[in-house]
């Protein structure tokens, strides 16, 4: 009996440490793999902050642009103990960054090239948009200008006929509107109210990197007067019922009769009591979109194919038998990116597809003589 | 004779075994403190680093503000 007991028990040891093993080597496989991401993830943060660092170094430059973000893609392959060689997959890691120099928050851009732009640069390969556009308006009283400054920010610069250039809004080419009682010794009467001839801004939605939500949101602002006032108050801001209350030019994606939009269609107001609209040119733009964050730019989905192919050789000679094991992956991604032509002032909007492929070779030979 | 036989042969098993298990932890380690070092090191080349590459003005592209990663500590599991 005992020796049948002890012989029942042959190789246990081996047994236990098999089983126990591949669970040991499989956790430690998935710690490996936590720990590559990891660090692969803190370069792609550190190599994306120093792009858009280099970029600012310049952004105070004229005919550059005055600020750049960068996002970077790139495939990585991380290795899986469970695959054979370890093979594992590729995963795709990204990270975004963008720096603004505080001496530079002053300056607005002045021409085309000098408009903030977003890099894509995707497995080494750099896309570049701009992130906003120049809109213009022409005879704009005093009062309208604060409206303006109210929707688009500090960005606003008037045309100066003299010298031919954009300069500070208040010291372009103006015409009087309202003259004041003249003064008794000079005889000139002193203007109360000015109207700019014309005035540009930057507006977020004029670029080619476009958001649904953030159109539909400044153009409830420019058209609905309570919903302006509403964000003007939450910021702290005077004479809110006064500033909106002047009518401002309704950008072309907005939705209005006679502005120039293809198709030209009214935008509605389908909840009064909420300022709730449907801006049907806008939606139209994005209708290629998926998902729920309507944007242009790097699409969210994204199709990754992996094919793996093993190939075992094996060789007999008449010294030695010769066995070759071969794993090729590769790992093809194909994404969409969009944008709105700039300029382009009709629903379309122009893609591309950005297939990367990424590939790993792994193999090893065996040989064993036959003696 | 047999049951002679049979004896220690858990422990010659696990012996063997050990070794095998042993040079697998040494290994995840090493490439675990590799991981850390790189990432370490990493951040203070980055760091170091910084305000030359935010030095304005400066001829250099955004690309030749890159860190050369290459210095950094290569991995060697089994050393």
């Amino acid at each position: 009996m005992n020796n049948v007991f002890i012989q029942n028990k042959k190789a246990q040891t081996i047994l236990e440490l098999a089983i126990f093993g591949s669970i040991l080597i499989s956790l430690l496989g998935v710690l490996v793999s936590y720990g590559l991401r990891y660090n692969y993830q803190q370069l792609e943060t550190q190599r994306a902050f120093r792009k858009a660092l280099g970029s600012t170094a310049t952004s105070m430059e004229d005919g550059v642009p005055s600020s750049v973000a960068h996002i970077l893609i790139e495939d990585r392959h991380i290795p899986s103990p469970s695959d054979s060689f370890s093979m594992g997959a590729i995963t795709p890691l990204g990270s975004s960054a963008s720096v603004t120099r505080s001496a530079a928050l002053h300056k607005t851009p002045d021409t085309l090239a000098e408009l903030p732009i977003t890099v894509y640069t995707i497995n080494n390969q750099s896309y570049s948009f701009k992130s906003a556009g120049f809109a213009e308006a022409s005879n704009v009283n005093e009062e309208a200008i604060n409206h303006y400054l109210l929707v688009y920010g500090e960005t606003i610069t008037s045309y100066d006929e003299a010298t031919d250039s954009w300069k500070y809004y208040k010291n372009g080419t103006r015409s009087c509107l309202e003259l004041g009682e003249p003064n008794p010794i000079t005889g000139i009467a002193p203007c109360l109210r000015y109207s700019y001839d014309k005035i540009r801004y930057i507006d977020s939605n004029a670029g080619e990197l476009i958001s649904q939500e953030g159109m539909q949101r400044q153009c409830r602002e420019i058209i609905d007067s309570e919903v302006c006032e509403d964000g003007c108050k939450r910021s702290g801001g005077k004479d809110c019922a006064s500033i909106c209350g002047q009518p401002i030019n309704v950008p072309w994606y907005c939705g209005t009769d006679g502005n120039g939009a293809t198709p030209d269609t009214d935008y509605i107001e389908y909840d009064t009591a909420n300022h709730r609209y449907a801006f049907p040119v806008i939606a139209k733009m994005f209708a290629f979109a998926k998902g729920p964050s309507k944007t242009a730019g790097l699409q969210s989905d994204a199709l990754q194919e992996i094919h793996k192919e093993a190939t075992l050789r094996k060789k007999e000679d008449t010294n030695k038998i010769e066995t070759r094991d071969e794993i090729n992956l590769t790992a093809r991604t194909t994404q969409t990116m969009a944008w709105k032509k700039y300029g382009d002032t009709t629903t379309s909007m122009e893609n591309m597809t950005i297939t990367t492929v990424t590939e790993r070779k792994q193999g090893r030979v065996w040989k064993t003589p036959w003696d | 004779m047999k049951r002679y036989k049979n004896r220690a042969q858990t422990t010659v098993e696990l012996a063997l075994a050990m070794i095998g298990v042993v040079i697998l932890f040494l290994g995840c380690i090493n490439t675990f403190v590799w991981l850390n070092r790189v990432m370490a090191a990493r951040q203070k080349l980055y760091d170091e680093s910084r305000a030359k590459a935010a030095s304005v003005p400066s001829s250099k592209t955004p690309d030749e503000r890159q860190v050369n990663e290459s210095w950094l500590p290569k991995l060697n599991t089994l050393e």
